[in-house]
């Protein structure tokens, strides 16, 4: 892969189709309920039955606008709506109601972090991806295909309903870019409540282009190569594999000397990220754009009153909120990029806010451990003991209390952390425990002194049933040391260690535990205990 | 009728129509600009006599050409299959009595009109977002063919039974000798 990265550079362009939150449908009153049965909810407009007319649903209109907002974007004056002509059985009127020329909005933008090497932990980069186009469709029904009896069973319970379709610009250059963007995107609308963000229920649809330029770019030329489009993805992971996938199949084919073919592709394997082609080159799609002539053009300045009722200021979106995080409370993405982040309430944030305060912690806070500490440790025995919608007050414990905890805790320097996650489940038991004494009470501070740890590792291995069960790894240990085999030696040293620290009740700094196990193993005698 | 025109919405050239078109002489109409008894209502827009004009082939851009791929291509959209030279030829003489449209030209200013309701000012009306059950039984009334309350159709996109290329050029041919002929005679 780093070979053909040398080369060509991956474009990438998203079309996202969300299905917008409201209770009918976009043209007609038909309701929009999930897994309802089958033609249960479709009007005779829907069916295309002639004599019926669409009319605008208001809520749809408002939360589209309301996501336009979210995302920056500068609304138009004037939106129409246009007509998409192609024959298929899923949409008996033969053509789906789009807005091809006069959209609802234009030119937005969205922040994300993303992480560019999976294998680091603490790789993360920031991007901002542009939002070419804003607009409001008509979806299609659905059919299943029963190849046996050649036959199609359309279910129309789904035309109709109202879709945001939003496109991106060829800014993105990878899958794990591409799938960072649709995660802030997700957590963004859920948190508008324009959309269930669920690519599984296929609530959020996503179509990848994709193509290929050479890295880095010719001075000069800003021109795009051919491209592609992926279809059929259902999930983050596979639009990033498939999209890698993509990119390496077309510079392969650059690579080769020879052209890549303008096609749609629908991804085959989720596992690896393969796709195939899915329509002979040779046919054109001339969807025959043209205004719908049953619909007055529309005015978005009329609805912007009750599109930005109650609409959060942008640093308390999704991803102003991660951009605080990120800067000045240095979380790292993996708890950046939880989902967990979107959903809570924002007086978790002030809470997690003041305890950082009450710590006394430098702005901006570098250690890399808060967010484990606040959204994997504090907000998961919240979740685990508290219930699903208990916020972090409920916990009972103080700004005061935890801002001490993360004293202790943050760096890691004061208390280890299998001590720090006892003693936060100690203070969910008893909110009104001081940590700092409980500390000092139960001697959980963490030992640095080599000698102290020396004694200590000493007086446990000594023990009776330390010395009895583990004689045979001492005599291996022995053996390996004498042949040179210091890898199967390591190993035991290990063995050794995790049993030092368990019995220590991890109170004994790892690092210089380690160091000492493995003196005193090589040295062959254990001093006696002191 | 006009009046109320006049009073919805911004004004565009074709909404300045005369304020009567009455024909008659009687000065009934009352309005300051009635015209003179016996005159008929002289407006710049609307003309007294009509004014055909003949379009010479000359004056039109060269005539778009129905080759076999156009062919196929209008099949695959229309899902209209052409069945003699002539069905080409009649779709040929429609383009090009079509094409005098472009010589009209209008201006970048004016703003082409899509629909009346647009020209009129109607903003898009607005319907509020509360469900309404449907009966099934007559959405399905009309199919052909259900099951289990699904709509039967035949099996995703199949392609037209392709006849080839010959068919597609002997129509071209076809219609394009046709064509010349009439244009001659």
């Amino acid at each position: 892969m780093s070979g053909l990265k040398r080369l060509w550079q991956g474009v990438i362009g998203l079309e996202v189709h969300a299905q917008i939150s409201s209770a009918s449908k976009l043209f007609s009153a038909s309701p929009t309920a999930f897994n309802m049965p089958v033609n249960t909810q479709v009007s005779l407009f829907d069916a295309a039955i002639p004599g019926t007319l669409p009319v605008l649903n208001q809520r749809c209109v408002e939360l589209a606008l309301r996501t336009a907002l979210a995302l920056n974007c500068r609304i138009n004056d004037v939106s129409a709506f246009d007509r998409k002509h192609y024959f298929y059985a899923d949409m008996p009127a033969g053509y789906q109601i789009t807005q091809h020329f006069r959209p609802l909005a234009n030119h937005g933008r969205l922040e994300f972090y993303w992480q560019p090497d999976d294998n680091d932990p603490t790789s993360i980069a920031e991007s901002v991806a542009d939002i070419v186009q804003l607009q409001l469709e008509q979806d299609s029904g659905r059919s299943l295909h029963d190849s046996e009896r050649q036959l199609s069973l359309i279910d129309l319970n789904r035309a109709g309903v109202a879709l945001m379709e939003l496109i991106t610009g060829p800014t993105l250059t990878c899958g794990a870019e591409a799938a960072g963007f649709v995660r802030e995107l997700v957590d963004l609308l859920r948190c508008l409540g324009a959309c269930t963000g669920s690519l599984a229920e296929g609530a959020l649809r996503v179509d990848a282009n994709v193509s290929c330029r050479p890295a880095p770019p010719a001075a000069g030329d800003s021109g795009l190569g051919v491209r592609t489009e992926i279809k059929n993805i259902n999930s983050l992971a596979a639009l990033a594999r498939a999209i890698d996938f993509e990119v390496a199949r077309q510079a392969a084919v650059l690579d080769a000397g020879e052209e890549v073919i303008n096609e749609t592709r629908a991804l085959a394997d989720d596992a690896t990220g393969r796709s195939v082609s899915m329509r002979d080159k040779e046919r054109v799609q001339d969807y025959r754009f043209m205004p719908e002539p049953n619909l007055p053009p529309l005015f978005p300045s009329d609805l912007l009153p009750a599109a930005s009722v109650d609409l959060p200021p942008p640093d308390q979106l999704p991803p102003g909120l991660r951009r605080r995080l990120r800067q000045e409370l240095g979380f790292s993405y993996q708890h950046l990029a939880s989902s967990v982040v979107a959903a809570r309430p924002l007086a978790d944030w002030r809470y997690l806010d003041a305890a950082v305060t009450a710590a006394k912690l430098s702005r901006p806070v570098t250690s890399p451990h808060l967010g484990r500490w606040f959204v994997h440790c504090f907000l998961g025995n919240c979740f685990r003991l508290l219930g699903e919608s208990a916020a972090a007050e409920d916990s009972g414990i103080s700004v005061e209390s935890f801002g001490a905890f993360l004293s202790l805790a943050v760096d890691c320097a004061m208390i280890s952390e299998e001590v720090g996650e006892r003693l936060l489940e100690r203070m969910f038991a008893q909110p009104s425990m001081d940590p700092l004494a409980e500390v000092q009470r139960l001697n959980w501070f963490l030992t640095r002194n080599p000698t102290e740890v020396a004694s200590r590792f000493s007086q446990f291995f000594h023990r009776q049933d330390i010395a009895s069960k583990n004689l045979d790894q001492l005599v291996k240990y022995g053996k390996f040391k004498l042949r040179g085999n210091s890898k199967k030696a390591s190993v035991i040293e290990e063995r050794f260690l995790a049993l030092f620290m368990e019995a220590a009740e991890y109170t004994v700094d790892r690092t210089v535990a380690a160091k000492v196990v493995a003196d005193i193993l090589q040295s062959g005698v254990a001093p006696p205990p002191s | 009728l006009p009046r109320a025109l006049l009073l919805l919405g911004p004004q565009r050239p074709w909404q300045r129509l005369p304020r009567h078109l009455c024909s008659s002489s009687s000065s009934s109409c009352g309005a300051a600009d009635s015209p003179p008894a016996g005159r008929r209502c002289r407006h710049r827009l609307v003309p007294d006599a009509p004014t055909w004009r003949n379009v010479a082939d000359s004056e039109l851009p060269p005539p778009t050409a129905i080759d076999s791929d156009t062919i196929a291509l209008l099949e695959r959209l229309s899902l209209v299959q052409f069945d003699t030279a002539d069905t080409v030829r009649v779709v040929a003489e429609a383009v090009r009595f079509a094409d005098e449209l472009r010589l009209v030209h209008a201006g970048p200013e004016v703003e082409p009109m899509t629909s009346l309701p647009e020209a009129w000012g109607w903003r898009c009306p607005l319907r509020a977002d509360t469900p309404a059950e449907q009966p099934r039984t007559a959405v399905l009334s009309n199919a052909a063919q259900t099951e289990e309350h699904y709509f039967v159709a035949p099996p995703g996109n199949i392609a037209a039974k392709d006849s080839g290329r010959e068919r597609l050029d002997r129509l071209a041919e076809g219609a394009k000798s046709k064509a010349s002929r009439s244009s001659r005679s």
